[in-house]
């Protein structure tokens, strides 16, 4: 088994309490910033890294703590996205319920390097335990006195507070995210400005996803240059695959980036469940255009399945096997996004629920001849068009489950 | 100076612009529903998306800061598309009731299919299904199917009326329009979201399902609700005015006025109006020839002052008054008629339900024209006096003989305190709109023309003054006008003054009084 990063003190007994993580040298990391580095050399750390976002767009996190203004007038804030909304989308969860000290100290580094006194940990409100361990957590901290005022005598100060969210999918994009922070009605704002200049309360903002901070603790500690060593030089780094769908050993893998799907599904994860033939993988959440088992020789990295039309996203792989129907499957996901579309935008609001429509007809044994290129005219209608991704999100599977399985579609069409 | 090009057309840009702002100056259309020059872009529709150049996706217009240099599309294929594609996602699920819609010919959605898209939908699905009559409040039922959430109405409730009473509920396609749970939409300015939405799901219930809009037609005029003097357009049909929309002024109401001015055309076509001259004895109430009820009148003044002299004689006038039917009163009321007994009627604290003020559009004062009245008052060096006032002296009995000048809106509460002093009165003359108070214990009633039917000058409160013309044509065309009403007269009661229009009386007062100079014909402030 490779180094594990992230998911090293899981198996550790009351992972989840102060005293393990302490046990397994946790808190050293933030101490050895406010020691030994200056704010910008932890982002110039971090940026030598290469460490890339773990939500799902890969951005490079050096890089958007680097578009924050030193100074500002107003508060700055970090927001945490744990919203973990994304289907076929598991590992936030394990973090937050496993190690959630290895993210506070995370979000202690991202704070100290950024300038930032009050960070905001934005939890999927279906993580009702996940909550409650991390606000443990978070009490163990300033107990401890390492939250709060002056922590570790550093004359740095922090804040962190854990925030339920409601039940949308929409609250996992960024700027949803800080509407529902501010307690308004969960949808994206338009951009300019990005958050970096004018997010939560009007403050720049830093919004980083829970398993890219759980990462920094390690770069510190380790550095860039033992980081870059794992995965490949632009994916570096370990990440969390999660696997589910018709898989024999389903569950959260952590893996060296840029791990090959057919080795995940094969070697690691001990192939299709029941001895079925693979048919498809959606390699990286739900709204990532499917992978015919033909195309599944591939890293999982953000730039090979760019390359290949799909895209790495949340690293939720979903595994589907030959006796599944493509169709139900786009239904299915349509669907989802019909329901969790905000609404805001025109073109997401009634595209979505249309394309589910039609889906749903064409399993209904209605569909007409023309359907399926309607499907593929209404999503190019949809894509790139609106404030936020979740149109493009609905629209690109639904393209590819037309475009990769039409047999199928045309089977159920009369 | 700096420029952009929208489809080669150069175009300069001040501090501020938007792709969809400079467009507009240069007069490019850049269709739209979200957007609205008075409220802050929420750039939702995505119906003004257009090529700028070194952009990958198509932006949002109205959204998009217009900079120095750049360049932009609106009539490639791309953006065709994409606005064909809005288009026809808006309309699968808007029920497509144009034909019983309030909206349907000033409608932006469906004027703009008809110019951008005109092709046929391919949906083949049911429609979601809303609610068509939801009961906002007051003055508001919303069609909830109509609606395309643009927001507009949501921004105009939150940052012009300041009382954030509309939200946008649920998600999706069940996206809906509402208030908050048992709370109604009941701000004095929730019909400017009327005008703002751009499909017909708010509708006016004081217009809904009354006169389609291409019958209307439409005349700038003047609010005359409050001392404010919003501009306006008066909508009318045969006569009859169905809608007051607020017209732009930027140096008086900006784009929007408020309900109480929209509404106020109830009091014009209300049934006490009168419009025949009549004399009223023992109670009894017959209609008269206008030549013969101004003579009647006349000699009745002649009377009193010849037995008890002019100061026997109390003039009542209304700050509804033009300046100029001030000034022919002022004239005779120096000329002939020198009486200290003038009192001008006070609607600083409002009436009936008209009490409500703020500091946006609705004054504490309502009448629309005491600036200009008592400036005419002023500068014949004539002081007036109350209601209440004038009450104590006919109280007294020195007061043989009233007349009041002007509409007898919004006096019954004042009145009803004095009605028993009034009535004290020998002669009892009112020039006036409706047969209520003052008129109604007249025993000599003129009728006398509402602004909306007839031409003047107000003064607002910021002292500007603003011209109207006649919206609509007074029911009774053997009346004269109010200055040639009011000239008549004064002629028969020893006066030599002759008009016979506003126009003429306008010169005057600008020439010798030096007020209030002329505005090139057909401007309005």
């Amino acid at each position: 088994m490779s180094e594990l990063i992230v998911t090293k003190n899981f198996a550790k007994k009351e992972s989840h309490k102060i005293s393990s993580y302490m046990e397994s040298g946790g808190y050293q990391a933030i101490q050895k910033c406010l020691s030994d580095f200056k704010p910008d050399s932890v982002i110039d750390e971090v940026k030598k890294s290469g460490l890339r976002g773990r939500g799902g767009a890969g951005f490079p996190t050096g890089l958007k703590w680097s578009f924050v203004p030193k100074e500002s007038s107003v508060p700055k804030y970090l927001a945490v996205n744990g919203d973990e909304g994304e289907p076929g989308t598991f590992k936030d969860r394990y973090i937050l319920e496993k190690d959630p000290h290895l993210l506070l100290e995370g979000i202690m580094i991202a704070c100290y390097a950024v300038g930032i006194n009050t960070a905001y940990i934005y939890i999927r409100g279906e993580y009702r335990r996940e909550i409650e361990i991390i606000e443990k957590a978070i009490k163990e901290c300033r107990d401890k006195n390492y939250l709060g005022k002056n922590i570790f005598g550093s004359g740095f100060s922090l804040e962190i507070h854990a925030h339920s969210g409601a039940g949308a999918y929409i609250c996992g994009e960024e700027t949803g995210l800080i509407e529902s922070l501010e307690g308004h009605r969960g949808q994206p704002r338009l951009k300019p400005p990005f958050p970096a200049l004018s997010g939560l309360f009007m403050g720049p903002t830093v919004i980083n996803n829970v398993e890219t901070l759980a990462n920094l603790p390690d770069i510190i500690m380790k550095g860039a240059d033992w980081y870059l060593s794992i995965g490949t030089p632009k994916n570096s780094g370990t990440r969390i695959y999660a696997v589910s769908g018709n898989i024999s050993k389903p569950g959260i893998y952590e893996l060296p980036m840029g791990i090959n799907a057919k080795t995940l599904i094969y070697d690691i994860c001990g192939g299709i469940a029941g001895g079925k033939k693979l048919k498809a993988v959606i390699p990286g959440g739900l709204s990532a255009p499917v992978l015919t088992a033909d195309e599944i020789d591939t890293p999982l990295d953000f730039d090979s399945l760019s390359k290949i039309g799909s895209m790495a996203g949340s690293g939720g792989v979903i595994v589907i096997d030959d006796s599944q129907s493509i169709p139900k499957i786009a239904a299915r996901t349509a669907d989802f996004y019909a329901h969790e579309s905000c609404g805001q935008c025109t073109q997401c609001r009634e595209g979505t629920r249309w394309v589910s429509l039609i889906f749903n007809r064409i399993l209904n044994g209605r569909g007409e001849k023309n359907d399926p290129d309607m499907i593929l005219d209404i999503c190019s209608n949809m894509m790139g068009q609106t404030i936020c991704v979740l149109s493009d999100a609905c629209a690109m599977p639904s393209m590819a489950f037309i475009k990769k399985f039409r047999n199928e579609f045309d089977a159920l069409i009369k | 100076m700096a420029k952009i090009f929208i489809d080669n057309n150069e175009i300069e840009i001040i501090p501020g612009d938007t792709i969809i702002k400079a467009a507009a100056r240069a007069g490019i259309e850049i269709p739209h529903f979200c957007y609205h020059p008075e409220l802050q872009y929420a750039g939702s529709c995505r119906m003004c998306l257009v090529e700028v150049e070194k952009s990958p996706k198509l932006l949002t217009a109205c959204s998009t800061m217009a900079t120095d240099g750049m360049i932009v599309r609106t009539k490639t294929e791309r953006v065709k598309k994409a606005r064909e594609a809005v288009l026809e996602f808006l309309l699968i699920n808007h029920p497509l009731d144009c034909p019983i819609c309030d909206k349907a010919g000033e409608c932006p959605l469906q004027n703009n299919y008809y110019k951008y898209s005109g092709k046929d939908s391919r949906y083949k699905e049911n429609k979601w299904q809303k609610s068509k009559k939801v009961d906002l409040g007051p003055t508001i039922v919303h069609d909830q199917e109509r609606c395309i959430l643009c927001t507009r109405c949501v921004r105009f409730m939150d940052a012009v009326a300041k009382s954030p009473q509309l939200v946008v509920a649920k998600r999706g396609h069940k996206n809906i329009l509402t208030t908050y749970p048992g709370q109604p939409l009941d701000n004095p300015y929730s019909l400017n979201t009327v005008d703002l939405c751009p499909v017909g799901a708010l509708t006016s219930k004081d217009f809904r399902f009354k006169c389609r809009t291409w019958f209307l037609k439409s005349s700038k005029s003047l609010c005359a609700f409050c001392a404010t003097g919003c501009n306006t357009i008066v909508q009318h049909k045969d006569n009859y005015i169905h809608r007051i929309l607020p017209d732009k002024n930027d140096s008086i109401n900006g784009s929007f006025m408020c309900d109480y001015g929209r509404l106020y055309r109830k009091f014009l076509h209300a049934e006490s109006r009168i419009y025949s001259p009549a004399l009223i004895q023992n109670g009894r109430f017959h209609e008269e020839q206008y030549q013969k009820a101004i003579d009647a009148a006349a000699s009745k003044i002649n009377g009193a002052v010849k037995k008890d002299g002019a100061a026997s004689i109390g003039v009542i006038i209304s700050p509804y008054l033009s300046i100029e039917e001030a000034y022919v009163a002022a004239r005779w009321l120096s000329d002939s008629i020198v009486t200290p007994n003038i009192a001008v009627v006070n609607y600083e604290n409002g009436f009936n339900d008209f009490k409500y003020s703020d500091n946006y559009l609705v004054s504490e004062d309502k009448s629309p024209n005491k600036a200009g009245v008592g400036e005419i008052l002023k500068s014949f060096k004539k002081s007036a006096i109350t209601v209440e006032q004038l009450a104590k002296t006919a109280a007294s009995g020195r007061l043989k003989c009233f007349v009041f000048i002007g509409p007898a809106i919004g006096l019954n509460e004042i009145f009803k305190i004095y009605e028993a002093d009034f009535k004290k009165c020998e002669s009892k003359i009112a020039i006036s709109t409706h047969n209520e108070n003052f008129a109604a214990i007249a025993d000599i009633l003129i009728p006398f023309r509402m602004w909306l039917e007839t031409s003047g000058h107000y003064v607002n409160k910021k002292g500007i003054s603003q011209s109207y013309r006649p919206a609509v044509a007074f029911k009774n065309n053997e009346i004269k006008e109010n200055i040639e009403i009011l000239c008549d007269l004064a002629s028969k009661t020893g006066a030599k003054i002759h008009f016979t229009s506003a126009a003429a009386v306008f010169e005057q007062i600008n020439s010798r009084l030096g007020l209030y100079k002329p505005l090139k014909a057909g401007v309005i402030a």
